[in-house]
């Protein structure tokens, strides 16, 4: 059946859509109330995010290398807990690392810088008595990365980034088409076959192009929320910009010529530079560059973020599933322009 | 490429119109700042002088070719070594008018670019001229082969040429700020690479545009 | 940035955004029927002129 990519585009991208915001992020520890220890009671509440307090059996506490310090938990709901507990009067170090281990959660640490009121810090502490602690086995939650500065917004990886591996794939396309028509020899056909080339490749470079753009506005509202500016001087985001000229290029070019024989040839030819000039600059460069966005000195798209196997379940699909959406984009739109070349051959 | 240099000796004034125009542009900065004092500013006007520049004398080299007597010429060659000669002889043109440019910021600003960055910038000015010189010359050739006004000249060729511009204006950057060849030595290698691609993409596309 | 888990409100985003989606595919499909149709009208003229 050949509508197979439209149901299987529409099916993957309904599940992408409500998966990629239903999906929780990984539990993790965010703050602690208090700016200070004291020697003797302290009382402290941590704040929690995704977590499951509630749920399951929890412990907290504060470690010091390898002693840990407890004492009464009061969990009021998933996120919050509080701990009573008291310090001794002298500490072997400043290094405290506030723990909270959840059966579900597995094991969530947070280091928040922290005064240490009256209790003094000596070195030679005679540290018998502490109570010890047993690591427990580290669990990774099923979850989205918790990653600073991007926060909840890294569900728009599903979003943002599939944009431009549509823009890729269509122009791929495109290019495969360019070559095929630079390739028409001299035949009873010839202008035909070459027109037939022609339609393709623009109008993939028609959808590419809305792509892209789709794609750099998708970023710039990204990176206003998270790097704080619209745009920034990023060898990716001008890459792309340049793309986005040079594509245009390609249709003010079109423009300009009327002969169709000269038009096709001369717009495939340019469509075949413009190609190899957006693979360089968004493949290539990249990788020897430094700037915000991430993806540099290696693959130009992913640094830590793909290798977490939740997020790589919602990802995939999303590229598969746009990818199928812009090629049917591009299949309508080449059925209808056919539909009206052949309509003005039949009014003739 | 003697016919080229032949024909542009012939009519001075294109030349002089373009080195006048690159005096005129570099004196306007100069009325406009009086000193330069940040590297930033200063390779980001001299390279800017000469893109415009570039443009400049891009519009005048192909629209020359309305002529009928180039015609047989070109029957004559293939076109593979018109672009060539058109390529290298413009990339040298502008080397000679960065060079002449540099001399101008020299004189206006007192800012000394020969004495800092030395070797290094006369690299850049070599490797940028050559770099611009390919890429405009394939751009201009397949305008002029669609009707091209220079219109079309400017639309295509400004983001082509903006990878350029960057390196370009980064890498002098670095070199004014007395920078080594870990800083520096990468530009100069992206500029020799996009040089290398255009120049590779132009050689094997030309001949698919030029009948006709 | 908020800490506390608003998730209740999340399914109402998920809700948006399924709707927004759906309404593009479903704009997509009528578009492709439309012109489906269309080409199965025009093959049948051409059939017709080429009987005739």
């Amino acid at each position: 059946m050949k509508h197979w990519y439209k149901i299987l585009g529409s099916i993957l991208l309904l599940y992408v859509a409500i998966f990629s915001l239903l999906h929780p992020l990984k539990p993790s520890l965010v703050q602690v109330d208090v700016s200070a220890l004291h020697a003797g009671y302290n009382r402290i509440a941590f704040t929690g995010y995704y977590t499951h307090f509630n749920e399951s059996k929890t412990e907290a506490g504060i470690t010091l290398g390898n002693h840990f310090f407890t004492g009464d938990i009061q969990v009021e709901d998933n996120n919050h807990l509080a701990v009573t507990f008291d310090l001794p009067d002298s500490l072997p170090s400043t290094a405290v690392v506030f723990r909270v281990h959840n059966e579900q959660d597995g094991e969530l640490a947070l280091v928040q810088a922290m005064g240490m009121g009256d209790i003094v810090i000596d070195t030679t502490t005679d540290t018998t008595n502490f109570g010890t602690y047993a690591r427990m086995e580290a669990k990774s939650a099923f979850g989205f990365p918790d990653l600073p500065i991007i926060y909840e917004t890294i569900r728009n990886l599903n979003w943002h980034v599939p944009m431009w591996f549509t823009m890729f794939f269509l122009m791929i396309v495109s290019f495969v088409n360019s070559l095929k028509l630079l390739r028409v020899r001299n035949s009873e056909n010839h202008l035909e076959d070459m027109l037939k080339f022609d339609i393709r490749s623009t109008l993939l470079n028609e959808v590419g192009l809305v792509f892209c753009i789709l794609g750099l506005i998708t970023g710039s509202l990204w990176a206003r929320y998270t790097w704080g500016d619209w745009w920034t001087k990023d060898p990716q985001l001008n890459g792309a910009l340049v793309v986005f000229l040079v594509y245009a290029g390609y249709f003010v070019l079109r423009a300009s010529v009327e002969d169709a024989d000269k038009r096709a040839r001369i717009s495939a030819v340019f469509n075949l530079f413009a190609f190899v000039l957006m693979f360089v600059l968004l493949m290539i460069m990249p990788r020897f560059a430094s700037g915000l966005h991430p993806g540099k000195g290696g693959n130009p798209a992913f640094s830590q973020y793909d290798l977490d196997s939740s997020l790589r379940t919602v990802f995939y699909p999303a590229v598969a599933g746009w990818i199928c959406l812009g090629y049917w984009m591009y299949n309508v739109r080449l059925r209808a322009k056919l539909l009206k070349e052949e309509l003005k051959s039949m009014e003739n | 490429m003697h016919k080229e240099f032949q024909l542009d000796m012939r009519k001075k004034q294109v030349l002089f119109g373009i080195l006048l125009f690159v005096l005129s542009s570099v004196y306007v900065c100069y009325l406009s700042l009086e000193r330069i004092d940040s590297a930033k500013t200063l390779s980001a006007l001299f390279w800017l002088v000469g893109l415009f520049g570039a443009f400049h004398a891009m519009t005048k080299s192909f629209s020359q070719e309305e002529q009928g007597s180039h015609f047989l010429l070109y029957t004559l060659a293939s076109p593979r070594s018109i672009w060539l000669a058109k390529g290298i002889y413009y990339s040298l043109l502008l080397v000679f008018l960065n060079l002449l440019s540099s001399a101008l910021f020299t004189l206006f600003f007192g800012a000394e670019i020969w004495e800092k960055a030395g070797g290094w910038l006369f690299a850049f000015i070599i490797f940028g001229s050559f770099g611009l010189g390919t890429a405009l010359t394939f751009l201009s050739a397949m305008a002029f082969k669609a009707n091209g006004s220079s219109g079309l000249n400017t639309v295509l060729g400004f983001p082509i040429l903006m990878p350029f511009m960057q390196s370009l204006s980064m890498g002098t950057q670095e070199v004014l700020n007395g920078g080594d060849w870990g800083s520096v030595g990468l530009y100069l290698i992206i500029l020799l690479g996009l040089t290398l691609l255009s120049a590779v993409l132009a050689l094997f596309l030309v001949p698919f545009f030029w009948k006709g | 940035m908020d800490y506390f888990q608003h998730f209740g409100k999340m399914p109402v985003v998920i809700g948006v955004v399924t709707l927004i989606l759906a309404g593009i595919i479903v704009y997509l499909s009528r578009l492709d029927i439309k012109v489906s149709r269309l080409q199965k009208q025009i093959k049948e003229i051409q059939n017709k002129k080429n009987h005739e």
